[in-house]
Order: C-alpha cells, then structure tokens, then sequence
C-alpha cells in the first residue's frame, strides 16, 4: 500500500497571517493553525463584507476560503500547512487586490 | 493508468470493500481526497502532529485493524485525489480527478468496475446568526479536534438533533472544552416507539449518558437555538423550549454565552458522481441491489452514499460490494450464502437507521419561524425575506427560487443551502444535479478537450488531461466560482449534452426534472463592491489543545458516529457462517 507520509518533524514552523507572524504544527490545515491562533475568520464576503471562517470542517461548504501564498479561493479546512505560507484574509472573490 | 477496480472514497465502505476484492485477486485502487484512508470516521491528526491516541479515535480497534489490513493488501491508496467525474462508456469507466492540495492538474484512471463510497455531509438548518464565525457544524467541530486537535472556542454548545451530537459534545468534553449544553430538538417521548429497533444502541446511548454526567454537561432535550448573538462572532446562543407542535414555547427563552456553536441536523449522502453516471435515486440515497450494485452497470455503491446509516452499515456494505464485484468481473454470479454475516449487520444496520431517522426528525415548521432578514444561502448571501419574495412572485420550487434569487448557485451548488431553502419555500428537498462534484479550473476543462480533440477520440482514449500545464491563476473555476464554465467550457468529452448518461425518470422515483441542472445559467463574477474590512478584534480567541496537554484517553468506550453500532464488533466476519439472511429493502 501507498500511503503519503507527513514531514514527521513534529517542528513548529512559522507562516504568516495579514503581515503577522503564526506559529504552525506539521499537518494541521491552514484552517487549524489559524484556530489555533486565535483567528476565527479570514474571508469577508462578497456582498455583505461579513466575516467568515469555518462552518463544514470538511471541504463542503467554501466558507473558509483563504488567500495562500498569493492564490484566492483554497479551502483552509483541507489545504495543508506549509513552512512559509503567506495566508492573508480573502476580501470577497480575492481578486481585487 | 489502469486498474480493475477504482473505489471512490477511503472510508469505511470504501476500505471494505477494496480490501474484500483485493482479497480475491482484483487490482484495485482506492482513492480519495484526503491526505490518508480513514474518511471522516476514522480521521485522526495528521502524522505530522504526532499525537495519535491524543484525542478519542472512533472504533479504535477496527481503525487498526484495517489500517493493518490495508498495508498488507495490494490495494492502490490514492490519497489527494478530488474526483470530480466519473464517465461510462463502452471501454469501462473513466474516473477523473484532480490532485491535490493545489487542484491544478487532473489526472484519469480507467477501470472495469467503480465503487462509490463517497459518503455524507452534515445538515444544518438555518437560523439568525448562523452565519457568525464560531457557528460549525457538529461534525465539523469534530473533524478540526479529529484532525487538527484544536476546538473552535473554550466554551460550545451542541445542538441541532441526531445521533452524531452525542459523540461531538462528549469530544469536545472530554478534550477539555467546557459543553456548556447539549441541545436535543427531539421529544424523548418518542423514543419508545423505537425502542425495538433501538435496543442494541441502548448500552451505547448509556455510554453516552455517562459521560455527559461525568463532564456536567446540561442536556436540553425539546429544546432548540433560536439565535446566536455576536457582531463580528460568536458572544453566546438564545435557546427555547418547543411544544407538542414543534412551536417555540413563549418565556422559555434564554442565553447561553458561549464561543463556539456545534450544531447539526442530519446528514445526507453525496451522490453527485452517481447522478452524472446516471444511476438511480432512492430519494436523496442512491438505490442499489442486494448486491450494493447501481443500476447502472460497472457501478456499485455503499456506505453513506445509499443511505445515513454509520459506520457498521458501511462497513458490511463495502465487504458485500467488494466480494460481489470480485464476482461479477470474472463473469461469475456471486453466492449471497458467502456474506451471510455482513449481510445480517447491514440488515440490522438499515433497521436501526430508519428508527434513528424518525426519532430524530428536525423540528417542523422550521421555516416559519426564519426571520427575513436571515441570510438563507451563505454563499451568495440570499437571505429568507428574497426567498419568499421569490415564491410570492410564482416560483413554485426551490429551482425556480433559485434562478429568481441565487439561492443555491455559489461555491458550495447549494449543499448547504438545500434544507434551509426546503423549510422557508414549503417545497419538498430535491437532490440537485451537479455536472461536476467539485469547482474544476476551466484550464483542466480546456486541456481535456483539446487533449481529446487531437486524439480524434471522442470517448475515453485521450491522453490523459494531467499532461496539460496548470494555468497561471487558478482562474474562474466551472461549478462554484464561475459556472459559465459549466455551460460554456466544452468538458473532457465534448458538450456537456453529448457526455450526460441517459437518464430516463423512473416510475415512481422523484427525478429532478429541471432543465437548469443540465445547463446552469451563467454567472457573473461580481467585483467587489464593498471596501475591504479590518478583520474583527479577536476578543474570545479559540482554544488550542496542546498535544502533551490533552486529557488521558477515555475509557474505551465507542465513540460512535450516526447511527453506528459498535464496529469492531459488528464488523462482517466472513468466517463464521451463518445462514443467509432475507434482506431488508434498502
């Protein structure tokens, strides 16, 4: 059987959220480490400006959407933390800034 | 690539039955979108996080046992797979999907035979303030303590209805969050007329109870949220007693302050890829033989995917469909005799599902009581008074509604919308048709058109889409982002019109019949119009469960999902015979 094996360090990294700095575990989701640090919402939406985060935890829902590194629309609940991510709050579809 | 036998979905039915047809020689390979196997009953914290046993895993036992069972299989794990279709034609099956975390490039795999086992996804019914941060579903607060062993605040309360909130306020309880209640919309008085069916769950329900004790969590029963309260989140949830007609009882109003809200009220199967296939429904369920087998041939499905029913059933499910699908591939009729067992637990399971199901309706008149000003579709942001200002203008089903307001058309096509559209319309929940079961970036669309094109073969014998380069951007994305990539992208077979499998409405089976799902309407992709917003102060930030921190495991006592009797005990058993047992309908 084949089966992806996670970094295995078990070594906090950090990764960035709107310019600060937040301390990361090897496989928690962006989702989970913003949770972990306090944030409980990094998207607002289109119409209303209205703040959200998770609601389904399991991808169905894409109310966690979440800019990484640059790129609009990643569900935050099933993208994988990585060393160095740059997460910053979604503004509506994200691609207006 | 290509292989016998591609099970969609690596959860319970999915690892059962892929080992079950490995078992007898077949090549199968078992995908899904998760990192691991395990779906959302077994999920456990990522390797990486290096604390498993940190949080109470569900059947404990039989997780390892499959685990185990897998890595001594010759069963293919292909984990980050997002399918996101499945096509039939004379050659066999194509299965594609997309890789993640990134989800640029699609990859496809041929094989004779498709399992899907692609599970469920909670209910939620909406309510003023659903939409704060610190609102989750039940089984998503549980999935991020599973996983990411975090919680969404230091005090929550559990609410909604169904089986699957015990489990959540017992893990969050025993992770060390305060439950400051569980509120149950359910009458116990109901209860004894399913106390036959139920019997079997009473040691477990028991189990339960224990534990709500032991951590002082308050059990609100005929109780419901009518409010959650907050500005930018979550402060703290208004509950209210229900009378005999499921109305909330005047003065019986009060606030709960809280952080976080896991509420839940059902489940309901993903059937996207089953529909594309064209197989048939058995209401929101996909229907299947005594085999698990679809109507449509080389297609078989289990698990949650035919019906919310947990783990057990699922598993049973998988070993049924894994050992007739063996069977049936080498041209050979199966002998039912051989899985007597699992077929009594899946006859047991399906039993004890359906009087769960009825004990554990949401309340009635749910719509009613929505005020207009709460949003209905979180996506596109519809609240309930454009609903019915939608109905009033003559929209007669929740698709018209939709096309009138939006409802339904955003990221998520409507799966977490559908119910709450159901309760404020009065129009019955229809299963909705979805070309795609998941946003497919319209450069993956493109490059399997165009890949397909140049082959000269319309079906099934390009190269695979994979080849293509990713776009630059991710771009519109067909589905939710940008659906006129639906309607106007050619898909990997050519139009959408040419691919579609028949789908012939059946004698009584309720068959949507709306001709936007073939087509959707296109959507324009808004600018935004608001100016960007600081992000709120974070007064109650969530609280995190340092892996060296958390409690000592539990007693083993089962962690259940829905409706799931005890798996490691009720898991099929294949040796011990048993004589066939005559089958439940479905």
């Amino acid at each position: 059987m084949k089966t992806p094996e996670g970094d295995g360090t078990g070594r906090a990294f950090e990764v960035t959220f709107d310019g600060r700095s937040v301390e990361a575990l090897p496989g928690r989701t962006v989702a989970a480490v913003l949770w972990a640090a306090g944030v409980t919402s990094w998207r607002t939406t289109r119409d209303g400006g209205r703040p959200r985060g998770v609601f389904c935890g399991i991808g169905v829902c894409f109310d966690c959407l979440v800019t990484v590194n640059g790129r609009p629309n990643q569900r935050a609940c099933l993208v994988p933390v990585r060393p160095g991510d740059v997460i910053r709050t979604q503004e509506g579809t994200g691609h207006e800034d | 690539m290509r292989t016998d036998l591609a099970v969609i979905g690596a959860g319970p039915a999915g690892i059962a039955a892929a080992l079950a047809a490995a078992r007898r020689g077949i090549r199968v390979a078992l995908v899904d979108a998760a990192t691991g196997p395990g779906g959302q009953y077994f999920r456990r914290p990522a390797p990486g996080l290096d604390a498993e046993g940190a949080v109470p895993q569900h059947g404990r036992r039989t997780w390892t046992r499959l685990r185990d069972a897998l890595a001594a299989s010759t069963v293919d794990v292909r984990p980050e797979h997002h399918v996101w279709c499945v096509e039939r034609d004379s050659g066999g099956l194509t299965v594609h999907a997309l890789l993640g975390p990134e989800q640029r490039e699609s990859v496809e795999l041929r094989a004779d035979a498709v399992l899907l086992a692609t599970g469920g996804y909670e209910t939620v019914l909406p309510f003023p303030g659903w939409t704060l941060p610190g609102v989750v579903t039940a089984g998503g607060g549980q999935a991020m303590l599973k996983g990411g062993l975090v919680t969404p605040g230091g005090t929550v309360v559990v609410a909604g209805t169904g089986p699957l909130l015990l489990p959540v306020a017992t893990g969050l309880a025993s992770a060390g969050v305060r439950v400051a209640a569980l509120v149950e919309s359910t009458d116990p008085a109901r209860l004894p007329r399913q106390t036959r069916a139920l019997a079997g769950k009473l040691p477990e329900a028991a189990g339960y109870a224990a534990r709500l004790l032991r951590h002082r969590v308050p059990v609100l029963t005929r109780h419901t949220v009518v409010r959650a309260h907050g500005v930018d989140r979550l402060t703290g949830v208004t509950v209210a007693a229900l009378d005999a007609r499921d109305r909330v009882r005047p003065g019986t109003e009060r606030l709960l302050p809280c952080d976080a809200l896991a509420v839940g009220h059902g489940m309901l199967p993903h059937t996207d890829l089953a529909e594309t296939l064209g197989c048939r429904l058995d209401g929101h369920a996909v229907a299947v033989d005594a085999e698990q087998r679809t109507d449509v041939p080389g297609v078989w499905a289990a698990g949650e995917a035919t019906g919310i029913g947990g783990a057990a059933l699922a598993l049973a499910e998988g070993h049924i469909a894994g050992r007739s699908i063996a069977a049936r591939l080498r041209g050979t009729a199966p002998d039912p005799a051989a899985w007597a067992p699992a077929a009594k637990v899946r006859a047991r399971g399906r039993t004890v599902a359906a009087a769960l199901h009825a004990l554990h309706t949401p309340p009635a008149h749910w719509g009613e009581g929505v005020p207009d000003d709460t949003v209905i579709c979180r996506c596109e942001e519809v609240t309930a008074g454009a609903v019915r200002e939608a109905v009033t203008l003559g929209a007669g089903d929740t698709r018209t509604v939709k096309l009138l307001t939006r409802a339904g058309m955003g990221w998520c096509q409507g799966r977490m919308c559908a119910p709450g559209m159901a309760a404020v319309t009065g129009c019955p929940p229809t299963p909705t048709r979805r070309p795609f079961a998941r946003p497919v970036p319209l450069g993956v669309l493109a490059a399997g058109h165009e890949g397909r094109s140049r082959s000269g073969a319309p079906d099934g014998a390009g190269p695979s889409v994979g080849a293509a380069a990713p776009p630059e951007d991710e771009g519109p994305q067909a589905g939710p982002a940008g659906p006129q990539g639906v309607s106007e992208s050619p898909g990997p077979h050519g139009p959408a019109e040419e691919r579609r499998p028949h789908r012939e409405p059946r004698p009584g089976t309720p068959t949507p019949s709306d001709p936007t799902a073939q087509q959707l309407p296109p959507q324009e992709l808004r600018p935004q119009e608001l100016p960007p917003q600081e992000l709120p102060p974070q007064e109650l930030p969530p609280q995190e469960l340092p892996p060296q921190e958390l409690p000592p495991q539990e007693p083993p006592l089962q962690e259940g999902a829905p409706a799931s009797p005890r798996p490691s005990e009720s898991a099929p058993r294949p040796t011990r015979p048993h004589p066939p047992t005559p089958e439940g309908s479905p």
